[in-house]
């Protein structure tokens, strides 16, 4: 990971407990909820791996959204700090900078998250960037791509669409390349 | 210390796969049958949304808490006995978390005794099981092809469930399998219509993989089943007999208030795994039962043993095909090595490493790697692992014990003395050449080979059965020697670990033992 300085202001660089953070409210708003489908989109425009901005994974991502707020641990602590930490990024650098500063190079130290910066990065940006994998992102990124990945639901079995790339005799692409 | 009034005609101690599958087959002959069935453990929820987000995110499952904490257990002698990660202490038992891989024992396995003077012969036969490991097989939908050689003897049973075919990342080791002269197979699993292949089988959101867990919830939430009580939290401290012959309570602890029960019953079932069941008849000790109940001949605990685990990986210079894996389970194995002509050196049960080719791309994009970095991870170096359950004999010398303390369950802490026979590195090292030739035939690298030390999760033989009490613990019948009514159901009673996973051939034996407790009544 880049060794840059920590991006962000005064909210970025607010000092937390490395634990959830709590928040007065039990739920979000829907303000706070179109933010945080914006992380999201954002995750697929950085690294190009949805076609159609997301839109076909929105109700997994609702799901859970809805089970991350509705159950414990709640997480709506951590979803309100990071709409206020990425609010301030754009306000800072404009939204595309943002959002690459974020995901690429946010000079973010290792260890225990301990900003508020960190926290938006390992509790929401990275857990958005997991389940946007195993949504289906891991198909937007070669071809040939993997049929599936652990975390993917490929529905039944018994659909004619076969859920994982076949072994098929005769076809093994590394004939050509074994030395 | 409080007695129940309630005197149940049978108690289970222990609620996996046995406890509820002879518990199934007695409620489905007489649904007012009464039983008390009791887990030290807690109730871990089963498809929970919450927790399966969390488990496709962090990796962390629900019930890992239940597992054995390390360096609470202890281990004496030329290996370190692997207790962590190998045994869930939850109700529905190691089921909740098992790879569900489903392979019947073969015919020479009944008989290693008398095919290579080596271990122990079972008092029954692979007959004797026959129809039901077929029933097993229904029961836990197995998805596997009858066609295979090593299937020959049971082809007129066919799988309930078509096989999962393999991947197009096995192709180059099916190849090289079958230059070498090792016949590929598809690896058997218990997986049900409903599977989704998320791949996320160690916690499946929609309960698509065979969990003792659903059985019981079936069973409880049965209205007719009116007698049958389950209760967490409640290690068996004791068993208490009124004579040799006859077990006429246990006693348990309530681990949410401290207090401790006694209960009555008819018949006794232990079906507490290779440790527990031991442990608790080791513990259960009176005038009659000097050493513990069914220890006259000091067997209890000895002959523990398990699979040693072989591995060769390799690695290639690039992944044109940019495969991973796609399936939580491999695809690929064989039973080639698994045959009579290899009892005597110790036969292999080959399969292809279910986590490798992979790319963690999740990861990749965290750590911040552009998309342009991930395609050339994608397609650049990949590894590849061939790994092999190897059938270990029982030693008399290797024993399981108690120690000092309890865990947080409530179950007396474990000790085992192991020490490996001294021919099986020479014999280790035949079985990895053999796997080292098929990465040779893939033109791949070979970064590593080696052995892990056995551990807990195909452990067998505490309470093996036997002909006769000089040789065993328990009888065909799986009834402890100089007893009338105590049986174990547990892989503690398998003379033998073979080299294939003991969990069909344990629901086998629990209908079988069903059977004959619906037979007795």
């Amino acid at each position: 990971m880049s060794t840059d300085t920590m991006i962000g202001g005064p909210i970025c660089h607010g000092q937390v407990d490395a634990t959830l953070l709590d928040h007065e409210d039990h739920t979000l708003t829907a303000a706070q909820r179109e933010a945080l489908w914006e992380i999201f989109v954002e995750i697929g425009r950085c690294w190009g791996n949805f076609d159609d901005d997301s839109a076909s994974v929105h109700s997994s991502w609702s799901e859970l959204i809805e089970a991350k707020t509705q159950q414990p641990p709640s997480y709506v602590g951590e979803y309100a700090n990071a709409v206020a930490v990425v609010q301030e990024l754009v306000q800072m650098y404009g939204r595309e900078e943002a959002y690459r500063q974020l995901f690429l190079h946010n000079g973010i130290p290792a260890g225990p998250p301990v900003t508020r910066l960190a926290h938006a990065k390992r509790y929401v940006v990275d857990e958005f960037i997991r389940v946007q994998i195993v949504a289906g992102g891991f198909q937007g990124f070669v071809t040939p791509s993997p049929a599936n990945y652990n975390g993917y639901v490929g529905g039944s079995r018994y659909n004619r669409l076969p859920r994982v790339v076949p072994y098929v005799p005769g076809t093994d692409p590394l004939r050509e390349e074994k030395p | 210390m409080s007695t129940t009034s309630k005197h149940y005609q049978y108690v289970f101690i222990g609620s996996g796969v046995a406890g509820a599958t002879v518990a199934r087959r007695l409620l489905a002959h007489d649904p007012g049958t009464s039983i008390l069935m009791l887990d030290a453990g807690p109730e871990v929820e089963a498809k929970g949304r919450r927790y399966w987000w969390d488990y496709v995110i962090t990796g962390r499952k629900p019930y890992d808490y239940t597992y054995d904490i390390p360096g609470e257990n202890s281990t004496k002698g030329d290996i370190k006995w692997g207790y962590e990660g190998s045994r869930v202490m939850a109700y529905g038992g190691s089921t909740v978390h098992w790879g569900a891989w489903c392979m019947r024992y073969k015919p020479e396995d009944f008989r290693l005794k008398t095919n290579t003077g080596e271990g122990a012969d079972w008092p029954i036969s692979y007959d004797d099981l026959a129809d039901y490991y077929h029933q097993a097989e229904q029961y836990l939908s197995v998805c596997g092809d009858v066609g295979e050689s090593w299937n020959a003897h049971r082809a007129h049973q066919p799988y309930p469930r078509p096989d999962f075919g393999w991947t197009a990342a096995d192709g180059v080791m099916i190849e090289a399998f079958r230059k070498v002269g090792i016949e590929p197979g598809k690896m058997p699993i218990a997986r049900y219509r409903k599977c989704m292949t998320t791949g996320t089988c160690k916690y499946c959101p929609f309960g698509s993989r065979f969990s003792a867990q659903y059985i019981l919830d079936d069973l409880r939430s049965d209205p007719r089943h009116t007698g049958f009580v389950q209760r967490c939290h409640a290690p068996a401290v004791k068993l208490i007999v009124e004579s040799k012959q006859r077990v006429v309570a246990v006693e348990y602890v309530d681990t949410k208030t401290g207090e401790t029960h006694r209960v009555h019953a008819d018949t006794f079932i232990v079906c507490s795994g290779t440790y527990e069941s031991a442990k608790l008849l080791l513990r259960s000790t009176s005038s009659q039962w000097i050493d513990g109940i069914g220890n006259d001949h000091d067997l209890v605990g000895r002959f523990v043993v398990s699979h040693s685990f072989l591995r060769v990986k390799g690695s290639f210079p690039r992944n044109p095909g940019h495969w991973i894996q796609e399936y939580d389970f491999p695809t690929l194995m064989s039973r080639t090595y698994d045959a009579p002509e290899y009892q005597l050196d110790g036969k292999i049960f080959l399969f292809k490493n279910r986590i490798l080719p992979n790319v963690d791309i999740g990861k990749l994009m965290i750590e911040g790697k552009t998309r342009a970095e991930i395609q050339a991870i994608l397609g650049g170096p990949m590894e590849l692992e061939l790994q092999a359950f190897y059938e270990e004999k029982g030693l008399y010398g290797n024993r399981l014990t108690s120690k000092p303390g309890t865990n947080r369950f409530g179950l007396p802490l474990t000790h085992i003395d192991y020490l490996r026979d001294p021919r099986f590195p020479e014999r280790a090292t035949k079985r990895l050449e053999l796997m080292k030739a098929v990465f040779r035939e893939m033109g791949f690298e070979i970064v590593s080979s080696g052995w892990d030390d056995p551990g807990g999760h195909h452990a067998t033989s505490t309470c093996r059965m036997a002909e006769n009490p000089e040789s065993g613990v328990t009888d065909s019948n799986l009834k402890v020697f100089g007893t009338d009514n105590l049986y174990v159901c547990s892989n503690a009673t398998f003379p033998t670990c073979t080299a294939v996973n003991p969990t069909l051939t344990l629901t086998a034996i629990s209908m079988r033992l069903g059977d004959h407790l619906v037979a007795q009544a």
